[in-house]
């Protein structure tokens, strides 16, 4: 489904990503860990194709096809989808026209008749019960004055309203209750299927508990330095990233201080 | 000094324009109406008489002027252009295609090149509404609108307003009666331009009247249709406002001209009694040149006016608007938001003073003026200004000039929107807040679809979809 080889990334000249593979198969669920600053959101914003980063190096394939000379808008009709670690505010762009608007760009490309209204309302309808938001938020502005977990359901809703191929899930679970977690968790496993792939970026092991991962991978300093299984996740969550780090030989400032403490 | 030398220096020297235009003598009023009794020839001949030399007396606007100091007047007064002798046709396919004929209410009044056109006007008897034409009103209640007139002929410090006052043709005339709640059903005034041949100047004087806890919506299109290229046109029009105690007036005033060389100009003079409301909401679309002068003054306590504009240009289109907003007595309130969205060459001048006069205390005022650039040619000139005479008052304001957020236009790429789609939906949305104050329906959906088509999106569904999210149905 997803193929990256040997990638290199560059924000304003600084390299973030040094080299990093990472190959997902359909059916697949894939976890990245690792710790802050390492570049877990830098991989998902190189791959949906943010402007600001560069990639000197590497290659990205989605489907066989190579994505990297693509427009972000392109690779999102693709059937690409990032749920934003920060989700973005539009004031002034109502929630249910920016969502009819972006099926109607995706049913467009894919040589679909667009949706006409009657048809988006009872598509949303459908939609919001899924992830359990009330009506009342498609009136709103696009995230405008949303709290931080009202903010990534409405991510999750726009995964459901545009059913991507392969999503890429930053700290979607960050800043979410505890129900709206299973929720959101839910929503997730109902829109994961065999010809599908997703790749989640997470800081905790809680979630993984609902949306069950085939591989676990942890990121640290641009590349993937371990990957595992499920378990690997609840060994970091008890014995933290030093061990991992170690292993791969990249030592920290934080890390240094950590074993001085440690000693004392 | 010789003779000649003093006869020379007294002579007031014309400029083309002004040459051109008062050449014709025409009376105001006269030229809808050319069978005029000799007390109103009198009447008019004095105003006339009292206009022009007011207007000679200001002299024409140059750059020097701090009001006029962007806008390219020159360019207009090198002009010779004529008060068109009659209507010239209407292109109602036209205007038709561009969504404007819609009916926007049940009572109108439309006038082109300043000619009332009963044809494409409906005023259905509608208890505790006068609404007219301003040839009939003055024939009715001369007593209403001569005052006004010559209060404008002795004051004004405009030159355009007056040359308007001293050949005004024709114009709309509302009053709403006290008490009367007519809000529901819009009042639509509509000035076209039709097809001429030559250079033409209009000039209009409009009435709105407000009796006491009355309240209306009223909806004023000015629109300058495509001529042959390169003549330039004038339209001109004086708004008089009046809005007595307890009344509210919802008003929206649009502006679009299609040639480069079309020129909009509108003087708006209102007055707001104690606890009444002025919403005004003014429009500036198109190619051509906008430019209002408004002056607005609170004389009652309690006494609001809401002002939210909206410039939406590309090519060398312009809008200049230069404010003054008065507060004369305490606890009164005004808000403006001005926004404008510029591409390619346009311009966008903001000009405005919040006045607060010394026994206005506790007066609450705001003013934001908001730019966007879209283009590396287009600029935006900025001048929030608080002139403070009261100590115990409440007064903010602040400006910016910005671009199109990239993180904004990422986002809406992410998910599936081209370039061109996330732009429109961007700048749509920067628009969005400038429409709050019209809150009937029939007329934001008007003007969602102008801002819309001004924005470049006609493609329908995307078009819908934005409008649909303007109208906010729910789900
Ligand atoms: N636009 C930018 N300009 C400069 N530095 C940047 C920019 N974007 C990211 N970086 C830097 O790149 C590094 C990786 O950032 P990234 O957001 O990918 O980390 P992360 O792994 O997602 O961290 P977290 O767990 O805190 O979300 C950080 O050191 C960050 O400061
Ligand atoms: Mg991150």
């Amino acid at each position: 489904m997803i193929k990256i080889t040997n990638l290199h990334a560059t924000v304003n000249d600084t390299p973030i990503l040094k080299g990093l593979n990472l190959t997902i198969n359909p059916g697949e669920i894939h976890a990245i860990m690792g710790p802050n600053g390492s570049g877990k959101s830098t991989l998902s914003k190189v791959v949906a194709g943010h402007p600001a980063y560069e990639v000197t190096e590497g290659t990205v394939e989605f489907q066989g096809q190579n994505i990297l000379d693509m427009e972000p808008d392109e690779r999102a009709r693709l059937g690409m989808f990032m749920a934003f670690q920060y989700p973005v505010e539009l004031p002034g762009v109502n929630n249910k026209g920016f969502l009819h608007m972006a099926i109607n760009a995706k049913r467009k490309a894919q040589g679909q008749d667009e949706m006409p209204m009657e048809a988006f309302d009872a598509f949303l309808t459908e939609k919001l019960a899924f992830v359990d938001m009330d009506a009342e938020y498609m009136v709103r502005s696009v995230n405008e004055g949303f709290s931080g977990g009202e903010k990534k359901r409405n991510e999750i809703l726009q995964m459901a309203v545009l059913d991507p191929t392969f999503a890429m899930l930053d700290e979607t679970d960050s800043g979410l209750d505890i129900d709206a977690l299973r929720i959101v968790a839910d929503g997730v496993n109902k829109i994961m299927a065999p010809d599908k792939a997703m790749l989640v970026i997470t800081h905790y092991q809680r979630l993984l508990d609902y949306i069950k991962p085939d591989v676990v991978h942890v990121l640290a300093d641009g590349r993937i330095i371990k990957t595992g299984d499920k378990s690997l996740a609840l060994k970091l969550e008890k014995e933290g990233y030093d061990w991992v780090l170690d292993e791969a030989g990249i030592t920290t400032d934080a890390t240094d201080d950590a074993k001085t403490l440690a000693t004392v | 000094m010789s003779p000649k030398a003093a006869q020379l220096e007294k002579a007031p020297v014309l400029t083309v324009l002004e040459e051109s235009v008062l050449r014709s003598k025409r009376l105001p009023l006269q030229a809808d109406a050319p069978e005029t009794s000799a007390d109103t020839q009198a009447v008019m001949q004095k105003l006339q008489a009292t206009a022009i030399e007011r207007l000679q007396t200001i002299g024409m606007p140059t750059k020097k002027q701090e009001a006029w100091k962007y806008c390219p007047v020159h360019t207009l007064l090198s002009q010779s252009m004529v008060l068109p002798e009659k209507p010239g046709q209407l292109d109602a396919a036209l205007l038709k295609e561009a969504g404007h004929l819609e009916p926007l209410g049940q009572t109108r009044l439309a006038f082109i090149d300043g000619y009332y056109s009963p044809r494409n006007s409906a005023l259905p008897e509608q208890e505790g509404i006068i609404a007219l034409d301003t040839r009939q009103a003055y024939a009715q209640y001369s007593d209403s609108l001569l005052p006004v007139w010559q209060q404008q002929a002795n004051a004004t410090t405009d030159a355009f307003h007056a040359m308007n006052v001293a050949t005004h043709t024709n114009g709309a005339y509302v009053y709403v009666d006290p008490d009367e709640d007519k809000s529901a059903e819009a009042i639509h005034i509509a000035c076209f331009s039709g097809h001429q041949t030559e250079q033409t100047a209009t000039f209009q004087q409009h009435h709105i009247d407000m009796g006491g806890r009355s309240k209306a919506t009223i909806i004023f299109q000015c629109l300058g249709l495509p001529l042959d290229e390169g003549l330039h046109r004038l339209m001109h029009q004086v708004l008089y406002i009046d809005v007595a105690e307890g009344a509210e007036l919802d008003l929206i005033l649009l502006h679009d001209d299609a040639i480069p060389n079309g020129w909009q100009m509108m003087c708006i003079q209102g007055n707001v009694a104690a606890d009444a409301v002025l919403n005004l909401t003014t429009v500036s679309l198109g190619l051509g040149t906008a430019r209002d002068h408004l002056r607005l003054n609170i004389n009652g306590e309690g006494g609001m006016v809401r002002h939210h504009g909206l410039t939406i240009h590309q090519q060398q289109g312009q809008s200049y608007l230069h404010c003054q907003i008065n507060h004369l007595v305490p606890n009164s309130q005004s808000h403006q938001l001005v926004k404008s969205i510029l591409d390619d060459a346009s311009k966008n001048d903001f000009d405005a003073t919040i006045v607060v006069a010394k026994d206005a205390q506790k007066t609450d005022a705001t003013q934001l003026n908001k730019n966007l650039l879209l283009s590396d040619k287009a600029r935006a000139w900025t001048r929030p200004q608080l002139k403070i005479d009261a100590d115990d008052v409440k007064c903010a304001h602040g400006a910016t000039v910005g671009q199109l957020n990239p993180e904004e236009m990422f986002y809406l790429a992410s998910r599936g929107m081209p370039l061109e789609t996330a732009r429109c939906l961007l700048t749509y949305g920067f628009a969005e807040d400038a429409l709050s104050l019209v809150t009937h329906a029939r007329l934001h959906k008007y003007l969602s679809t102008q801002i819309v088509a001004a924005l470049g999106q006609t493609d329908s569904p995307i078009a819908c979809a934005m409008e649909c999210g303007t109208c906010k149905a729910p789900v």
